[in-house]
C-alpha cells in the first residue's frame, strides 16, 4: 500500500521536464498556435485533443470544520465534426443530507480565429442547467457557445464538497488523446489519504513539497499544506472493445481514500489502513453487519425455526434462499451497504442487494447455517485489487455459507439463478469475505469463478417427410449459466424460442415446441421443436445441414487485433449429435471430413459414421477458460472459423 | 404460522409460474377534468394488477410533471387478491428525477417515480394524484394503456366545461362520449377498452394508430399568447406571432452574410451559400424551457451562441434570408419513422418539428436546418408527409417531396477471389442513396476513426464476412451519394463437395419480417427500397462453370426482383435487383406480401453456381 507521506520522498522529476510543451497551462492564456492547430501529429485520427486537464482538491476551512474545495480547469482543441461534442460538458455532484455539494465559478470559452483575428466567445451562466439524475445526484450540464471545427474550448470550475472520505478521482485518460494531465491535492495534517493508479505503472512526473505560503491555523494547531502533484502527458485515447469486462479495469486514473484522520488533541482514527480493519468495521456497521444480526432476530416471526432445524443443513440453506427470492424482490439497484431497516424491508418487500442478501444471511444464520456476507465488485465496475484496501470499490454484496463442509456463494436477488450460485453480474475475480476470524492478522478472499464449464448439448434428427421436405427434430438441453441464460430469455415463451430458430425457409410449428424444467431450476433447461425446411437441390444432388440451423454461422469476432484480455464470464462446452436418415433410392455421394484439435486453451471433434441407412455426426467444442489473453485473441478467433466451418458443412446425397 | 411453513419442493419457483395470460392488467384508470376559467385541473386514479413476478416491472408508478403542471396529492396502496390494503405509499418512498430526451441538452420536464411490491399474486397497485395547469394547449392527450402488452379493461375520462367555453377533439378507438348539461357546465364522458394486445412489428403505422386515443383541445387558447383552434389560420396566426420580432440579426452576421452573398447572383446559389454558413457556424443543441417547446429562440441568441433547436435554427437561417431578401416559411411537420398522418380535420399542434420552405419561381427548396447533410435534402426524416406552412392570415398545409426510387438506390460492385485455403476475398465498391446514404453520412460527422471501425465490422457488412480495411470516400458536401469500398475475408464463398464446388450468392441484406401467422398489424412502408448488385465470381483454373442458369425475375405489385447470369472469360457475373414500392396494405394482403418478400429471400440462399472439373 502506498502512503501519501511516503510518496515525499519519491523521485523529483525537474520542473523543466513536465512543462516541456509549449502552450501556456492557465486559464484564459491562449496560445494563436493552438487556434491554428489542425491536426494532432501524435493521433492524426483524433476528433479532438485535451491540450491540458489540471485538476486540484484542496481543504478550505467552514466555520467547525473543512470543506474540500475541487477545480479543474481543461482545454480541448476541436478537430472534426464528431469533436464538437467535445463542447457539451456535464459534472456531476452530490445533494443529499448533509453531503450538500456545490459546483460554482463555472467559466467558458470558446476560440476561434476570425478575420485573422482571435475572437473569444463567452457562456453566459443563465444556459447552464442542473439536471436531476436521482434523489442524490445531479448534473451541471452546459454547451459551450460559438463551437465549431477548429475551435479551441476552455473551461472551469469549482465544486465544494463536505464530504472528505474520497477525493474526486482524476482521470488522466479520455476518450480523445490527452497531451497534459496533472492533479495536485493538498493536505493539511488532519486527513491522511491513500490513493490508487491505475492502467499504468509510474507518472510521467509527481513531487511533493511543502506550501511556500503563509502558514494557517485551525485550533491551536499552525500549519503548512503539503502538495502532492502528479503529471501525466501523451496519453492516447481510451478505446473500448468487445467482450471486456469493464472499462474501469482499463482506464488510466488515480483514486482516493481517506486513511486516518488526525485530531487536534493529538489523537488518530485509523478510517481505512487495512482490509482487516475493513472487515472488522463493517462487521460493526448498522448498514452492514449489524444489519444481518437484527434480521436474525427477526428470524422467529417470519420462518419455523424449530421445525426446520430437524431438516440437513441443505434443506435449510435452500428452504431460505427460497423464501427470500420467493417473497422479497430486487429493485436492481447495486450497493454495499443496506438501504432500510429490515422491519421496513419485510414490509416494502424490496430492496438492494444489500438488502436482500444480509437478510438472508440473519436467516441462515437463525438455523444454524455459517453464512457470511461477501463483498464483491460488480463486472461492470470493474476489478477489486486485493493489494490496496479502497472500499469503494466494492459495490455488491453476495452470501458465502458453509454446507456440508462445502462452501457456497449465493445470491438470493436472482431466482432464475441456482442457489449455490452468483448470476453473471457478480463473476468477476475475487471478494472479501466479512468474518471476523480469530487470526485477525489475515482476510479470506474467495474465487467467483465458477469452475464447472456451462454445457449445451443439441441433438438433432433429420428426415425426410413424405412431401419430401426436410424434417429436423432439435432437442437442446443447457445447463449452469447456459441454462440461466435461457431462463432469463426465453422462460415460458415458446414464441421467442421459434423467433432464435426460425428462417425464411426454416419453419416451425408451435405445437412441436416443449420446455421442459422450466422452473427447476436444479436440472437442465431443455426444449424441443421439430423444424421443417425444404432441402437444397443442385443439379439433383440433396445438400443437407446436420445440424439444422443450430451452430453458430458466423464468427463472433470481428476485431483484426486485440489489446485487452477477451472475458467469457465462464467456460463454455458445446456438444452436438446428428442423425440423418437417408431415404429410399438415395445414396452417400459426400460426406464431411472428420475433425481433431485439443491443447489447453480449446478442443473440437467432429466425427461421422455411416451405413446404407443413417449417417452419424458428433460434434463438439470446448473454451476451456473463461478469460482469454489479448495475444491468445488470433488463436481463439481461428477457433471459431472452424466452429462456423464445420457446423455449416453439408451432406450430399444422389439417387442410387 | 404453519402456513408460512407450506415447504415448497427444494428448487422449485412457483411463483415464477404464469397463472393469467397477461403479466399485469390495468384494471381501471379514471380520469376528471374539470376546465375553469383560470385554470385545468386533473384527477387521475388508476388500479393496475399484477399477475406475476414479470408483471413487476408494470409495479413503478412515474408521474410526469413540470413547472407548467403541478402534481400534488399522489397517493398508493397495495391491496391483496380480496382487496384488502396490504400497505399504503410513504411520501418518502417517491423520488424525483428530471425527464429529459437523449436530443436535448435540458428540458425543465422531471417525474416521481415509485414502486410498489408485493410478495402474493395477484395483487393491485391503486393510485391516485391531481395536477394543475394554467397555460395548455391541450386539455388531454388521453392514452388509457400502459403498454400495448397489457390490456385496458376499462378506461374514462370526464371533462366538465363551462357552458360557453369551447373544445374540439379526436378519438381514435372509442365511443362517441355521453354528453350533459348541468346548470353552468357540460360534461363529457369518453369510455375506452384495450385488448387488443400487440408487439412491435416491422413497416407498420406508428403504435398510437392501433390503441385507443383522445386528445382534446381548447379551441381558444393562452399559451405565451392567445391563439385559437378554430382553423388552421387562425393557429397559424398564433404561431406565427411567436415568431414575430425574433428575426433581427446582429450586425456583425449582417457584415457576414453581405461578404458570403456578394456578387452572387442567383437566388438558389444565395440560399445554399447561407444554409452552408448555418452548418458550418452551427450546431444542434436543445433547451426546452416553459413554452420553449413551440417559441424559438431568436436569431440573435443563435448569433451569439451559435446553436439552437429545430426552431430556432430555422429561424435564424429564416432571418438569414428574409435579410437578403428571399421569402421562406417556417413550416411544421412531424418527423421521424414510420410517418404519423396529420389529421387535417382536427385543428390541433399535431407536429414535433420544423423546417424551412423556401418557394422559388421554378421550384421550391426545402431546407432542414439541423441537417448536416445535404442542400435541400429532405430524406427519410421528412419526406412525403402533409406539412403546415406558417404564413399570417395564410397559413396552409402543403406536401414535402417524397423519395423516389432513384433516390434510394444502393448498388454493390463485388469482385470475388478464388482461394484454395476457403477464405476468398473480396473487393466491394459501393453506392448509397436514401437511407444507408444517410446513415454513412451522420457516422461519417459524428464517429472517431475506431466508433467507426466497431460499427462498419459489426453491423454493416455482409454477415459472416470479415472486414479488412475500408475507404468511405469523403462526398461533396451537396452529393446525394455516398461511395464505400472495402475489403473483406468471405469463408465458403467457394465450397468443395467431391469434385464439384457450389458457389454461394452474396444476398442482399434484408430485414426479417413476421410470418403472415404471428403478423397483427398493417404493412406501411414510407419510402421504397432499391438495391442493385453486381458480383463477378472468379472461375478457378481447372474448373469450369456446369451450366449458365436460366434469368429469373419476377414482378408483383409488391415490388421486383430479377436475377440474371453472364459467362465471361474466367469469371462469372451475377447481375440482379430488388425493388419495394412504398405503400400501404391491409393486414388481409399480409400472407400475399410475404409470399414475394420470401420468394426474393429464397432466391438470394439458393446456390445458383456450381463448378466442375
Amino acid at each position: 500500500m502506498k502512503k501519501i507521506n511516503v510518496i515525499f520522498i519519491l523521485i523529483l522529476i525537474s520542473y523543466s521536464n513536465i512543462f516541456s510543451q509549449e502552450s501556456v497551462k492557465e486559464f484564459g492564456k491562449i496560445s494563436i498556435a493552438e487556434v491554428e492547430m489542425s491536426e494532432y501529429s501524435k493521433d492524426k485520427n483524433a476528433d479532438a485533443v485535451v491540450l491540458f486537464d489540471k485538476g486540484i482538491s484542496r481543504f478550505v476551512r467552514t466555520e467547525y470544520s473543512f470543506d474540500v474545495l475541487y477545480e479543474r480547469t481543461t482545454r480541448i482543441k476541436i478537430l472534426s465534426e464528431a469533436g464538437v461534442k467535445w463542447a457539451q460538458i456535464e459534472i456531476p455532484f452530490y445533494q443529499e443530507g448533509e453531503i450538500y455539494e456545490k459546483v460554482t465559478n463555472i467559466d467558458a470559452y470558446s476560440y476561434n480565429i476570425e478575420n485573422g483575428g482571435l475572437n473569444k466567445t463567452q457562456l453566459k451562466i443563465s444556459n447552464t442547467y442542473d439536471e436531476r439524475m436521482n434523489n442524490f445526484w445531479l448534473k451541471k450540464k452546459f454547451a459551450i457557445p460559438g463551437v465549431k471545427v477548429g475551435s479551441v474550448i476552455e473551461y472551469t470550475y469549482k465544486i465544494y464538497s463536505p464530504y472528505k472520505f474520497n477525493f474526486r478521482d482524476w482521470e488522466f485518460q479520455w476518450k480523445i488523446p490527452v497531451i497534459y494531465s496533472e492533479y495536485e491535492t493538498q493536505m493539511i495534517p488532519f486527513y491522511e489519504y491513500t490513493w490508487l493508479l491505475q492502467g499504468a505503472n509510474k507518472f510521467d512526473s509527481q513531487k511533493s513539497y511543502v506550501d511556500k505560503g503563509l502558514s494557517r491555523q485551525f485550533g491551536s494547531i499552525n500549519y503548512q499544506d503539503m502538495i502532492y502533484q502528479y503529471v501525466m502527458k501523451d496519453v492516447p485515447a481510451f478505446n473500448s472493445e468487445e467482450f471486456i469486462s469493464s472499462i474501469n479495469d482499463y482506464i488510466i486514473k488515480i483514486d482516493f481514500q481517506l486513511s486516518k484522520i488526525y485530531q487536534y488533541d493529538g489523537s488518530k482514527v485509523d478510517i481505512l489502513t487495512t482490509w482487516e480493519d475493513l472487515v472488522k468495521d463493517l462487521i460493526k456497521d448498522p448498514e452492514f453487519g449489524k444489519y444481518a444480526s437484527k434480521s436474525e432476530k427477526l428470524a422467529a416471526k417470519l420462518i419455523d425455526i424449530p421445525t426446520l432445524m430437524q431438516k440437513s443443513e441443505t434443506e435449510r440453506f435452500n428452504y431460505v434462499i427460497d423464501y427470500v427470492k420467493h417473497n422479497y424482490s430486487w429493485n436492481k439497484h447495486l450497493g454495499k451497504y443496506v438501504t432500510k431497516s429490515p422491519n421496513k424491508f419485510v414490509e416494502e418487500k424490496n430492496g438492494n442487494c444489500a438488502d436482500i442478501n444480509l437478510f438472508a444471511i440473519g436467516l441462515l444464520r437463525s438455523l444454524g447455517i455459517d453464512a457470511h456476507p461477501v463483498l464483491i465488485s460488480t463486472r461492470e465496475n470493474g476489478k477489486i485489487k486485493t493489494i490496496y484496501p479502497f472500499v469503494q470499490l466494492f459495490n455488491y454484496v453476495v452470501i458465502v455459507a458453509k454446507i456440508d463442509n462445502q462452501t457456497w456463494l449465493s445470491d438470493a436477488t436472482s431466482s432464475l439463478c441456482l442457489n449455490n450460485r452468483i448470476p453473471e453480474h457478480c463473476i468477476n475475480d475475487l471478494g472479501l469475505i466479512m468474518k471476523n476470524r480469530k487470526d485477525k492478522s489475515q482476510v479470506e478472499w474467495i474465487g467467483l469463478q465458477s469452475t464447472i464449464p456451462s454445457t449445451i448439448n443439441t441433438q438433432v434428427g433429420v428426415e425426410f417427410a413424405k412431401d419430401k421436405s426436410l424434417q429436423s427434430t432439435v432437442t437442446r438441453s443447457a445447463t449452469e449459466y447456459d441454462a440461466l441464460r435461457y431462463r432469463d430469455k426465453y422462460f415460458d415463451s415458446k414464441k421467442e424460442i421459434k423467433k432464435d430458430f426460425e428462417t425464411s425457409n426454416l419453419n416451425i410449428n408451435d405445437s412441436t415446441i416443449e420446455i421442459e424444467n422450466l422452473s427447476d431450476i436444479s436440472k437442465p433447461y431443455i426444449f424441443k421443436y421439430v423444424s421443417t425446411t425444404n432441402p437444397e437441390i443442385v443439379n439433383g444432388k440433396i445438400y443437407i445441414s446436420p445440424f439444422s440451423n443450430t451452430t453458430i454461422s458466423e464468427n463472433p469476432l470481428k476485431q483484426n487485433v486485440r489489446t485487452y484480455p477477451m472475458d467469457m464470464t465462464y467456460s463454455k462446452k458445446r456438444t452436438f449429435q446428428s442423425t440423418v436418415t437417408i431415404p429410399d433410392g438415395f445414396k452417400i455421394e459426400y460426406l464431411p471430413r472428420d475433425k481433431k484439435l485439443a491443447n489447453d486453451l480449446f478442443e473440437l471433434n467432429y466425427s461421422i459414421q455411416s451405413d446404407e441407412k443413417n449417417i452419424l455426426i458428433q460434434f463438439d467444442y470446448f473454451f476451456k477458460k473463461a478469460i482469454y489473453t489479448a495475444d491468445q485473441y488470433s488463436q481463439i478467433k481461428y477457433y471459431f472459423n472452424e466452429i462456423v466451418s464445420k457446423g455449416t458443412d453439408k451432406i450430399v446425397l444422389v439417387k442410387k | 404460522m404453519l402456513t408460512k411453513l407450506m415447504f415448497i419442493p427444494l428448487l422449485f419457483l412457483p411463483f415464477l409460474i404464469r397463472a393469467e395470460n397477461y403479466d399485469a392488467e390495468l384494471i381501471s384508470q379514471k380520469t376528471e377534468i374539470i376546465v375553469s376559467t383560470s385554470s385545468l385541473t386533473k384527477k387521475y386514479s388508476l388500479e393496475i394488477k399484477i399477475n406475476n413476478r414479470s408483471g413487476e416491472e408494470y409495479a413503478e408508478i412515474s408521474i410526469p410533471f413540470s413547472k407548467m403542471s403541478r402534481v400534488s396529492k399522489i397517493s398508493a396502496c397495495i391491496k391483496d387478491a380480496n382487496g384488502n390494503i396490504v400497505r399504503k405509499l410513504k411520501s418518502s418512498e417517491i423520488s424525483q428525477r428530471s425527464a429529459i430526451s437523449d436530443f436535448s441538452l435540458y428540458e425543465d420536464d422531471f417525474v416521481k417515480e415509485f414502486t410498489l411490491v408485493h410478495n402474493q399474486y395477484p395483487y393491485s397497485i391503486v393510485c391516485s394524484y391531481e395536477s394543475k395547469e394554467d397555460d395548455y394547449l391541450q386539455i388531454e392527450n388521453w392514452n388509457p394503456i400502459i403498454d400495448n402488452l397489457i390490456p385496458t379493461r376499462y378506461a374514462s375520462l370526464k371533462l366538465t366545461i363551462p357552458y360557453d367555453y369551447s373544445i374540439s377533439y379526436l378519438s381514435r378507438l372509442i365511443d362517441k362520449p355521453k354528453v350533459d348539461t348541468l346548470g353552468k357546465s357540460i360534461t363529457y364522458e369518453w369510455n375506452a377498452s384495450f385488448t387488443n394486445t400487440f408487439s412491435k412489428e416491422k413497416f407498420t403505422a406508428p403504435t398510437e394508430t392501433f390503441v385507443p386515443s383522445l386528445i382534446i383541445v381548447p379551441v381558444n387558447f393562452k399559451y405565451e399568447s392567445v391563439g385559437s383552434m378554430k382553423d388552421w389560420i387562425s393557429y397559424g396566426n398564433w404561431q406565427n406571432s411567436l415568431l414575430e420580432g425574433i428575426n433581427v440579426l446582429p450586425l456583425s452576421e449582417q457584415q457576414k452574410i453581405d461578404e458570403l452573398t456578394n456578387g452572387v447572383m442567383t437566388e438558389v446559389e444565395k440560399i445554399r451559400i447561407l444554409y452552408h454558413h448555418l452548418q458550418d457556424a452551427t450546431r444542434y443543441i436543445n433547451v426546452t424551457l416553459k413554452t420553449g417547446g413551440l417559441k424559438p429562440y431568436s436569431a440573435a441568441y443563435v448569433s451569439e451562441n451559435k446553436y439552437g433547436d429545430c426552431k430556432a435554427l430555422t429561424n435564424f437561417m429564416k432571418s438569414m434570408l428574409d435579410y437578403v431578401g428571399i421569402k421562406s416559411y417556417y413550416t411544421k411537420v412531424f418527423a421521424g419513422d414510420p410517418i404519423r398522418k396529420i389529421e387535417k380535420d382536427f385543428v390541433s399542434q399535431q407536429f414535433n418539428h420544423v423546417i424551412l420552405c423556401v418557394p422559388l419561381s421554378k421550384d421550391t427548396i426545402w431546407l432542414d436546418c439541423t441537417s448536416k447533410m445535404a442542400f435541400n435534402f429532405l430524406g427519410t426524416f421528412t419526406q412525403n408527409r402533409d406539412v403546415l406552412i406558417i404564413e399570417k392570415d395564410n397559413s396552409h398545409f402543403t406536401k414535402t417531396p417524397s423519395l423516389k426510387v432513384s433516390e434510394v438506390l444502393e448498388s454493390r460492385n463485388a469482385e470475388i477471389s478464388y482461394s484454395e485455403r476457403g477464405n476468398s476475398p473480396i473487393v466491394f465498391i459501393n453506392q448509397y442513396r436514401g437511407e444507408m446514404y444517410e446513415n454513412l453520412r451522420s457516422m461519417e460527422q459524428s464517429k472517431n476513426e475506431i466508433e467507426k471501425n466497431r460499427i462498419l465490422r459489426n453491423y454493416f457488412i455482409e454477415n459472416g464476412f470479415e472486414l479488412l480495411n475500408y475507404k468511405i470516400s469523403l462526398c461533396q458536401r451537396d452529393s446525394l451519394q455516398i461511395s464505400t469500398s472495402y475489403e473483406v475475408n468471405a469463408p465458403h464463398v467457394y465450397k468443395h463437395y467431391g469434385n464439384e464446388i457450389l458457389v454461394s450468392n452474396i444476398p442482399f441484406s434484408l430485414s426479417q419480417f413476421e410470418k403472415p401467422e404471428s403478423r397483427k398489424l398493417p404493412v406501411q412502408i414510407d419510402y421504397p427500397i432499391y438495391k442493385k448488385d453486381t458480383l463477378v465470381y472468379e472461375i478457378p483454373a481447372l474448373f469450369r462453370l456446369s451450366n449458365i442458369p436460366p434469368t429469373q425475375s419476377i414482378t408483383t405489385r409488391f415490388g421486383e426482383y430479377k436475377i440474371e447470369f453472364i459467362h465471361q472469360d474466367k469469371s462469372i457475373m451475377v447481375v440482379k435487383s430488388l425493388q419495394i414500392y412504398s405503400g400501404s396494405y391491409p393486414i388481409s394482403e399480409y400472407k400475399a406480401f410475404y409470399q414475394f418478400y420470401t420468394t426474393v429471400e429464397n432466391f438470394e440462399h439458393s446456390t445458383f453456381i456450381t463448378l466442375i472439373k
